[in-house]
C-alpha cells in the first residue's frame, strides 16, 4: 500500500453509507470495498467499522438481512434504508461544500488578500 | 425514531440473539480476512494471527456495537432496577411505608381530581356546548336559575337574539310504573326545541319537536331506562307507561323514541329518566303553567348568529325590565326592578356543583397538601437512609463507580417506588371515590363514579413521576456526594450530631403541611361545632314538629281542621308537653312567601327593596319554640279570621321601620292590599338557614280554616322522642290512617349540615395523616441521629452526664425542627385560612387561639415521636458503646 491518510472524523459513516448505496454488503465486503474505491489511500482499523455499522442501523439508515456470501457462509448484508439514501444525500452535498471551501481557502494567495 | 425504539426493544427482549449474531458476524469477518491472506501467500496459522491483528480488540468493538445500540443504557438500567428490587426486600418496612403513604397521596389526588372533572370541567355532550348560556333572573332575593314558566314565553316571544331559546323543568318526585315495575323516577318536562336546540339523535324512535310542545300523552325515555326497566326492548316505541308524582295524580305516557347513550339531561349529577312535552304538566297541575310565583323552569339559550354576547347581555338588561314591570305592579313589588343575564351554560345546571364545588376544592388543597406530605415523609426517610448507607456509597465510589452512576441508581430505586405508589393509588382511586361519594350525596350518582378518563390518566402519572423526583432528588444527590475517604477512615456511630440543612429543611416543610391540615381540620371543626350549638334563636334541641300527609290518607278535606285542633287538645292535656301549636319551623320554611311591606310614615332610600318575609303561626308557636315576645301579645284564637288583620313582626323589621318607637298598635301594608296591626313584636330568629344572619319577618296568624305542621315542645326533663311519640298517637286518635313525618327540629337541621360535616370530618382525618406521616419522618430521622452519635452520648454519660441531660439532647434537636417547622407553617395556614373563609362560620381564618392549639398539637406530637429515640439514647450503656469498636 502506498501512503496512507488519517480518517478525519464523521467520514467513515459517510464512506459506509456511499459503499453501501452501491449494492448490499457484509461488513467484510464494505472494508474492502473501501479499499478498492479510496484506492488504499485510507487507513481504518479494521474492527471500528462494526460499531459503526451498528450505530447507522440503530439509526434507521442501514437496513439488514442474513444472506449468504460466495463461499457459501451466512453472512449478515446491510443495505441502505429510505432514510439512509436521503441521509447520504445531504451528507454528499456537505461533504463537497466543505471541499471546496478549503479548496479556495488553501489556493489563496498573498495577494488576493 | 421509531426505528431506533424497534432497535432498542430488540437490545432488550432478544438480547441473547442479538450477541450471537453479532460474534457470528465478526467470526465472519475475521476468518475471511485470514482465507483472503492465506490465499495471497500468507501460510495459515500466520494468516489468521494477521487477520486477528489487523481487526484490532474484538471485545472491544463488540462493547462499541452494544454501546452504539444504547445496549449500555439497559444494561445498567436493568442492573439498578434488579438492585433496587433487592434493597426493597431488604428493607420492606420502608418499602411498604412508602408505597402505601404515595398511592394513598396519589390515589385520593386522583379521586377528588376525577370528581372536580366530572363536576366542573366537563362539558355536555351536546353539539357546541361552549355556545350554551343559562338565562339567570336576578331579584332582590338573589339569582335564580329557575323561574316561573311565563318567563319563558316572554323572553322568547320578545327577543330575536336567541337561535334558539329552550328549557326545561325538572322533577325528582315521580314514580314510574311499567307493567309491575316501579321505580322513583327523575321527570322533566322540556320545550319542544329542546333536543334541537342540543343537537341530539334518537337512539330507536324520534326525539320531541317544536311541533309537540302541545303534546301532552307523549314522551321520550332515557337510553339508561330503555336498557334497565324496559330491558333494551327494540319494539319500545308505541309502549305505555305510568307517571304517578307524590302518590297524587297518576298519567300515562306513550314512548315515541329513546335519547341517545351518553345524555343523561342538562342536570348533571343527576340523571334525567323520563323528558314530557312541557304542556304535559297540565295532567298533574291544570294552572301548571301559568303560576307567576312557582321557580320551577330552567331556560337555556344559544345565540343568534353573529350576535356577540354582550350585545345579547346589554338588550337584556335594557328591555327585560320594561317587559316585567307590569306583572311587578300588580304583585304590588315596588323594589328594584329585576334583571335577566346570561351565564356560561354548556356545563349544564347542577345543584350539585353549586353545593359541593367550594367543598371540593378544600379537599383537592387538602390531598394536594397529603400529597406533598407524603413525598417530604420520603425524602426524610430517605435522608437517613442515604445516611446510613453511606459506608456502601463510599465503598462503590472507591471502587470506581461515577456518582453519575450512584445518581442512576438511587433515582432507579426512588422511581420504581413511586411506580409502585401510583399504579396501587390509581387502582385505589375508585374506591377513594366511591368512600367520597358515600360521604358526599345520600343517593346514588353514577354519573358521578370514577371514570378513568384521560386527563386523570395524565394526572396520575405526573404525580408519579413529580412524586419520585420529588422525594428522591435531594436525598440522592446528598448521598452520591459523600467522601469516600474521610467516611471509610471513621469507625462507625461516631459521626457527628450535624447533618445537612436540606434533610432539616424537608423536615420542617412537612411539618408546615402539617400545621396547615391540622389548622384547616380545626378551623371547620369550630364551624361545624359553632353550627352545631348556636342558638338560632329558637330551642333547636327539643322541639319536635310533625307534618301530616292528608291526601295519602284520603282524609276530607272539611275535617282536616276539626282534626288538627284535635291534636292540638290530646298534645296540650298531655304532661310530657309544655305547649303544642301549628307553623311551619324556622329554616324549613319555604322561600317563597315573600311579600313587599309599605309602612306609613317611613321613607324608603331609592333603590331600597323592603322586601320581608311571611310565614302564619297559630297560637303558642312563639311559646313552643323558645321565641321570646319583646312588646304586646300572642296571637289569640279570635285572630284567626279567614282574612288575617293583625301581625307580630320581629325585632329586625321593628328597629328598620320603627326604630326606637314602640310599633305595637301601628299598621303596615303588606303586599299590595293586605293592611294590617302590629299586635307583638318576638326576638329574631334565622330563618333561611344557619350561617345567614336573620331577616325582616312578618308573622301572621293562621287562619281557624287552615293547617300547618304541628310543632311540641316537651317539658323540660322530658326526652324528645317522648313527644314524637305523643304526636304520633295524638294523629293515630284524631285522623286515622293518616301518616305523619315527625322528627326533631335538630334532625332536620343536621340534614342542612351534611357539607358542614363532611368537610369537617374530611380535613380531620387528612389532618391527622398528616400529623402521623410527619412522627414517623422525625421519629426516623432522630432515631438515625441517635444511633449515629452513639459514640459521642457514651462519652457523655461515661463523663456524668444525667440521663435527663441526654433526653434533653436529643429532644432539643426534635423541638428546633418543630419549631422551625411551625414557624413556616404558621403564615401559611393564615394564608390558607383566607381561601376558605366563605366555608367558615363564626370563626375567623385568623384566628389566633385556633392557631395557637393547632401549633400545640403539632408540638406534642413532634414531643412525642421524639421521646423513644430520647430515652433509648438516655439508656445506652457507655461500657458497651465504647467498647463496640
Amino acid at each position: 500500500m502506498g501512503k496512507q491518510a488519517e480518517l478525519l472524523p464523521g467520514t467513515l459513516d459517510l464512506l459506509i453509507l456511499k459503499t453501501v448505496s452501491l449494492n448490499p454488503q457484509h461488513g467484510y465486503g464494505v472494508l474492502l470495498r473501501i479499499g478498492q474505491i479510496t484506492g488504499g489511500a485510507l487507513s481504518i482499523e479494521q474492527g471500528a467499522l462494526y460499531p459503526a455499522l451498528h450505530r447507522l442501523e440503530h439509526q434507521g439508515l442501514l437496513g439488514c438481512e442474513w444472506g449468504t456470501s460466495e463461499n457459501n457462509r451466512r453472512a449478515k448484508y446491510y443495505r441502505l434504508t429510505a432514510a439512509g439514501r436521503k441521509r447520504l444525500g445531504e451528507e454528499v452535498e456537505g461533504w463537497n461544500r466543505l471541499v471546496a471551501a478549503m479548496r479556495a481557502a488553501l489556493k489563496t494567495r498573498p495577494e488576493e488578500v | 425514531m421509531l426505528s431506533r425504539l424497534r432497535s432498542l426493544g430488540r437490545m432488550i427482549f432478544r438480547r441473547s440473539l442479538w450477541e450471537q449474531e453479532t460474534s457470528e458476524e465478526l467470526q465472519f469477518h475475521l476468518d475471511q480476512r485470514a482465507e483472503d491472506l492465506a490465499r495471497s501467500g500468507v501460510p495459515r496459522g500466520e494468516a489468521l494471527r494477521r487477520a486477528r491483528l489487523e481487526f484490532g480488540a474484538v471485545e472491544s468493538y463488540r462493547e462499541g456495537c452494544r454501546e452504539a445500540r444504547g445496549a449500555r443504557w439497559i444494561d445498567e438500567l436493568s442492573r439498578n432496577l434488579v438492585y433496587a428490587l433487592r434493597s426493597m426486600r431488604k428493607s420492606p418496612g420502608f418499602a411498604g411505608v412508602a408505597v402505601l403513604s404515595l398511592a394513598l397521596g396519589i390515589g385520593a389526588n386522583i379521586a377528588v381530581f376525577s370528581l372536580l372533572h366530572r363536576l366542573i370541567l366537563t362539558t355536555l355532550p351536546v353539539r357546541e356546548p361552549e355556545r350554551l348560556y343559562q338565562v339567570v333572573l336576578i331579584s332582590s332575593s338573589g339569582s335564580h336559575h329557575r323561574m316561573p314558566y311565563p318567563k319563558f314565553e316572554l323572553l322568547r316571544d320578545n327577543f330575536k337574539v336567541f337561535d334558539p331559546l329552550f328549557g326545561w323543568g325538572g322533577f325528582r318526585d315521580f314514580e314510574l310504573t311499567v307493567e309491575d315495575r316501579k321505580q322513583p323516577a327523575h321527570v322533566a318536562f322540556v320545550s319542544g326545541n329542546y333536543f334541537d336546540a342540543l343537537g341530539l339523535r334518537p337512539a330507536p324512535g324520534r326525539l320531541l319537536t317544536a311541533q309537540d310542545e302541545r303534546a301532552t300523552e307523549i314522551a321520550v325515555i332515557s337510553y339508561g331506562l330503555w336498557q334497565t326497566v324496559f330491558a333494551g326492548d327494540a319494539a319500545v316505541v308505541g309502549r305505555s307507561f305510568s307517571l304517578k308524582q307524590r302518590a297524587l295524580r297518576e298519567a300515562t305516557f306513550q314512548v315515541v323514541g329513546v335519547a341517545p347513550p351518553g345524555f343523561f339531561g342538562t342536570e348533571p349529577g343527576d340523571s334525567t329518566d323520563v323528558y314530557l312535552p312541557v304542556h304535559a304538566i297540565k295532567r298533574y297541575d291544570p294552572q301548571g303553567l301559568q303560576h307567576r310565583g312557582v321557580m320551577w323552569f330552567h331556560i337555556m339559550a344559544r345565540l343568534r348568529q353573529n350576535v356577540p354576547l354582550p350585545t345579547a347581555q346589554a338588550m337584556l338588561r335594557e328591555h327585560w325590565p320594561k317587559l316585567d314591570e307590569p306583572e311587578r305592579i300588580q304583585r304590588g313589588d315596588q323594589g328594584r326592578p329585576h334583571f335577566m343575564v346570561l351565564e356560561e351554560g354548556g356545563h349544564g345546571y347542577s345543584p350539585v356543583r353549586v353545593e359541593f364545588s367550594g367543598a371540593l376544592l378544600v379537599l383537592m388543597g387538602l390531598v394536594a397538601a397529603v400529597f406533598l406530605i407524603a413525598c417530604a415523609n420520603l425524602a426524610t426517610l430517605l435522608f437517613v437512609r442515604g445516611a446510613g448507607r453511606a459506608r456502601e456509597m463510599s465503598i462503590r465510589l472507591a471502587l470506581g463507580a461515577s456518582r453519575a452512576q450512584l445518581l442512576r441508581q438511587w433515582m432507579t430505586e426512588c422511581l420504581l417506588l413511586s411506580l409502585l405508589g401510583g399504579v396501587t393509588g390509581l387502582l385505589a382511586a375508585r374506591w377513594i371515590t366511591d368512600l367520597l361519594l358515600y360521604f358526599l350525596t345520600e343517593r346514588d350518582r353514577p354519573w358521578l363514579r370514577f371514570h378513568p378518563n384521560p386527563e386523570v390518566l395524565v394526572l396520575g402519572i405526573a404525580l408519579t413521576l413529580a412524586a419520585g423526583f420529588l422525594f428522591g432528588l435531594l436525598p440522592a444527590i446528598r448521598a452520591s456526594h459523600v467522601n469516600p475517604e474521610a467516611m471509610l477512615r471513621a469507625p462507625s456511630g461516631s459521626e457527628t450530631g450535624r447533618r445537612g440543612w436540606t434533610a432539616q429543611a424537608v423536615l420542617a416543610g412537612q411539618l408546615a403541611a402539617s400545621l396547615v391540615l391540622v389548622a384547616g381540620a380545626a378551623l371547620f371543626a369550630r364551624t361545624l361545632w359553632n353550627l352545631n350549638t348556636t342558638s338560632g334563636g329558637f330551642d333547636r334541641k327539643t322541639t319536635v314538629y310533625g307534618i301530616p300527609n292528608f291526601l295519602a290518607g284520603q282524609f276530607p278535606q272539611d275535617r282536616i281542621p276539626g282534626a288538627m285542633k284535635e291534636v292540638l287538645d290530646r298534645l296540650s292535656r298531655s304532661p310530657n308537653v309544655i305547649r303544642a301549636s301549628m307553623g311551619d319551623p324556622p329554616i324549613l320554611w319555604s322561600g317563597s312567601q315573600w311579600r313587599w311591606v309599605t309602612v306609613p310614615g317611613y321613607v324608603p332610600e331609592p333603590g331600597e327593596d323592603n322586601v320581608v318575609f311571611g310565614t302564619m303561626t297559630a297560637p303558642g308557636y312563639f311559646q313552643t319554640l323558645g321565641i321570646p315576645m319583646i312588646a304586646g301579645r300572642d296571637f289569640e284564637d279570635r285572630d284567626r279570621t279567614p282574612r288575617p288583620g293583625v301581625a307580630i313582626i320581629n325585632e329586625k323589621l321593628a328597629r328598620h321601620y320603627f326604630q326606637d318607637n314602640n310599633p305595637v298598635g301601628r299598621r303596615i301594608l303588606y303586599g299590595p292590599k293586605m293592611p294590617l296591626e302590629i299586635v307583638g313584636v318576638v326576638k329574631d330568629t334565622k330563618d333561611a338557614s344557619l350561617r345567614e344572619p336573620p331577616r325582616a319577618v312578618v308573622y301572621l296568624p293562621l287562619p281557624a280554616d287552615r293547617w300547618s305542621a304541628v310543632v311540641a315542645r316537651p317539658k323540660v326533663g322530658v326526652a324528645p322522642s317522648v313527644c314524637e311519640a305523643e304526636i304520633r298517637s295524638a294523629f293515630a286518635a284524631a285522623a286515622k290512617n293518616v301518616p305523619v313525618q315527625v322528627e326533631r327540629l335538630e334532625e332536620a337541621l343536621q340534614r342542612g349540615l351534611g357539607r358542614d360535616r363532611l368537610v369537617a370530618q374530611l380535613s380531620a382525618a387528612f389532618g391527622l395523616l398528616g400529623i402521623v406521616l410527619a412522627s414517623v419522618g422525625l421519629y426516623g430521622a432522630l432515631s438515625h441521629a441517635v444511633s449515629s452519635r452513639t459514640r459521642e452520648l457514651g462519652i457523655r454519660i461515661a463523663v456524668g452526664a444525667s440521663a435527663w441531660d441526654v433526653i434533653r439532647l436529643v429532644l432539643k434537636q426534635c423541638l428546633s425542627v418543630t419549631g422551625l417547622g411551625i414557624l413556616l407553617g404558621l403564615p401559611t395556614a393564615i394564608a390558607g385560612g383566607r381561601l376558605i373563609g366563605s366555608l367558615l362560620f363564626e370563626v375567623s381564618p385568623t384566628d389566633p387561639l385556633t392557631l395557637a392549639i393547632s401549633a400545640a398539637v403539632l408540638a406534642a406530637a413532634g414531643l412525642l415521636a421524639g421521646w423513644w429515640p430520647a430515652r433509648r439514647a438516655a439508656r445506652l450503656d457507655p461500657s458497651r458503646t465504647l467498647r463496640c469498636e
